[in-house]
C-alpha cells in the first residue's frame, strides 16, 4: 500500500509537501504504520498532497506540493485530483497500489475530496493515530477504487481498528437487500445542481440494497465552520511546534517554516502562505476566545450527527459527494 | 493468493512495475521504498 506523505515513517522522507522537511526522516513510524507493518502490509512508498494538507494557503490548488509539484487526475490528466489526500486518490484511481492511506484532519472533507474526484471509496473510522502535523484530530482514511475492493478497505480497517474481520463480515455481506431495514440519511448540504447527480446514485444504491433513505439538512453548518477555522488555527501552530520537535535537522517552529519558504525558490512559487502566518499570529490555547471557538464548534459538530441519528433513529448518514473534476489552476506568481 | 495463484513478491513487483510504467504522468507518488520487495519476501 501507499501512505499519504504527512504519515510518519522512519525508513522513508516525511515532508507534508515541503522541501523543508526533506533534510531528515522521523524517527520512528507512526502508529498506524506500525499496525499495518504488523498486519502483513507492504509499504510501497508515500504519496503526494497537497502541501501541508492545504493549510498553508488561502488559495492553495489541491494536489500541489513543493516536494512533488502537481499531482493529475488519472481519468484526466489535465483536471485536478482534488485533495488534500491527492496522491492517495490519484495512485489507487490508477492501480497503483490496493489502497492507499489518506488523512481526513478536521470534520472536513479532506479524504472524502480525492475519492470523489477520482471515483475511489473510502470509509472513515475511528481509531486515534496521532503522529504527523494535525494530532489526534487526524483521522486516517483508506483508499480504494470502487467495486468489489471495498473488501481490502474493510481489510485496513480491520487491522487499523485492532478488530480482525470486524469491518470484513460487513463488506463480504455488502449484496443485494444487505442493507434491509436499515435506515440511511442522504445529507443535502448547499450544491450546484450538478453536483447532486452522484449523491443521488449513492442514495438510489442504499435504498435498492433494502435502506429506507431519508433526506436531511445538518444544523448549523455555517457557525460550526466560523468557529472551526480560528479554533484550527491555534491549534495548527501549537501541535505543529510540538511535532517538529520531534524532527531534528528540520526547521524546528512554524516561525522557521514561513522564514523558510520566503527564501525557498519553489515553495512560494505558486501561492502564498497566508494560513501559516494567521497561525502564527494565533493567540495560544490558552486563550478563552480559543477555547470558546473549539468548544462550540465541536459541540454543535457533534449534535449535528447525533441528534439527526437519533431524531430519526438512523443508521448511517451518506455525506454529499462532490461534483466533477475542476481543471488546475496554477499559476506563476 | 489465497489459493496459491499469486504470491506476494509478485503483486508487489506488478505494483512497482505500474509505478514506473503510469506515475510519469499522474505524479502521484513522491518516494518508493527500495524494501518493498523484501517486506513482501518476509510474508
Amino acid at each position: 500500500m501507499l501512505l499519504k506523505d504527512n504519515i510518519d515513517t522512519k525508513n522513508l522522507p516525511t515532508t507534508a509537501g515541503s522541501r523543508a522537511l526533506l533534510a531528515s526522516n522521523p524517527k520512528q513510524d507512526a502508529p498506524l504504520v506500525r499496525q499495518l507493518r504488523a498486519a502483513g502490509a507492504v509499504i510501497l512508498g508515500k504519496t503526494n498532497l497537497s502541501e501541508w494538507a492545504n493549510f498553508r494557503s488561502t488559495t492553495a490548488t489541491s494536489g500541489w506540493s513543493g516536494v512533488g509539484a502537481q499531482t493529475n487526475n488519472p481519468y484526466v490528466l489535465d483536471r485536478n485530483p482534488c485533495g488534500s489526500s491527492s496522491g492517495s486518490g490519484a495512485a489507487v484511481a490508477a492501480s497503483l497500489s490496493q489502497v492507499a492511506i489518506g488523512t481526513r484532519p478536521t470534520a472536513r472533507s479532506c479524504a472524502r475530496a480525492p475519492r470523489t474526484a477520482t471515483s475511489a471509496s473510502s470509509r472513515r473510522s475511528a481509531w486515534s493515530a496521532a503522529s504527523a502535523s494535525c494530532r489526534s484530530r487526524t483521522s486516517r482514511t483508506p483508499l480504494d477504487r470502487s467495486g468489489g475492493n471495498v473488501i481490502d478497505v474493510a481489510i485496513t480497517l480491520s487491522a487499523l481498528s485492532g478488530r480482525p474481520n470486524n469491518y470484513v463480515s460487513s463488506a463480504i455481506l455488502g449484496r443485494a437487500n444487505s442493507l434491509r431495514g436499515a435506515r440511511i440519511a442522504c445529507g443535502r448540504c448547499r450544491h450546484r445542481p450538478e453536483r447532486r447527480q452522484g449523491h443521488a446514485v449513492h442514495c438510489g444504491h442504499s435504498s435498492q440494497a433494502g435502506a429506507t433513505v431519508v433526506n436531511v439538512v445538518p444544523a448549523n453548518q455555517d457557525t460550526i465552520g466560523n468557529d472551526e477555522l480560528p479554533a484550527l488555527l491555534t491549534e495548527f501552530k501549537h501541535d505543529l511546534n510540538a511535532y517538529l520537535a520531534t524532527r531534528p535537522g528540520v526547521p524546528q517552529t512554524l516561525a522557521d517554516l514561513i522564514t523558510f519558504d520566503q527564501q525557498d525558490p519553489v515553495e512560494l512559487s505558486k501561492f502564498g502562505q497566508e494560513l501559516f502566518l494567521q497561525a502564527e499570529a494565533a493567540p495560544p490555547e490558552t486563550d478563552p476566545t480559543y477555547q470558546m471557538e473549539r468548544a462550540t464548534a465541536t459541540s454543535l459538530a457533534q449534535h449535528s450527527i447525533d441528534d439527526l441519528i437519533s431524531a430519526d433513529h438512523l443508521d448511517a448518514i451518506i455525506a454529499p459527494t462532490n461534483g466533477p473534476a475542476l481543471g488546475h489552476q496554477l499559476r506563476d506568481r | 493468493m489465497a489459493h496459491g495463484s499469486l504470491t506476494s513478491v509478485q503483486l508487489t513487483d506488478a505494483y512497482l512495475d505500474r509505478i514506473h510504467a503510469v506515475d510519469p504522468k499522474v505524479h502521484s507518488v513522491l518516494f518508493l521504498d527500495s524494501t518493498a520487495l523484501s517486506q513482501a519476501r518476509a510474508e
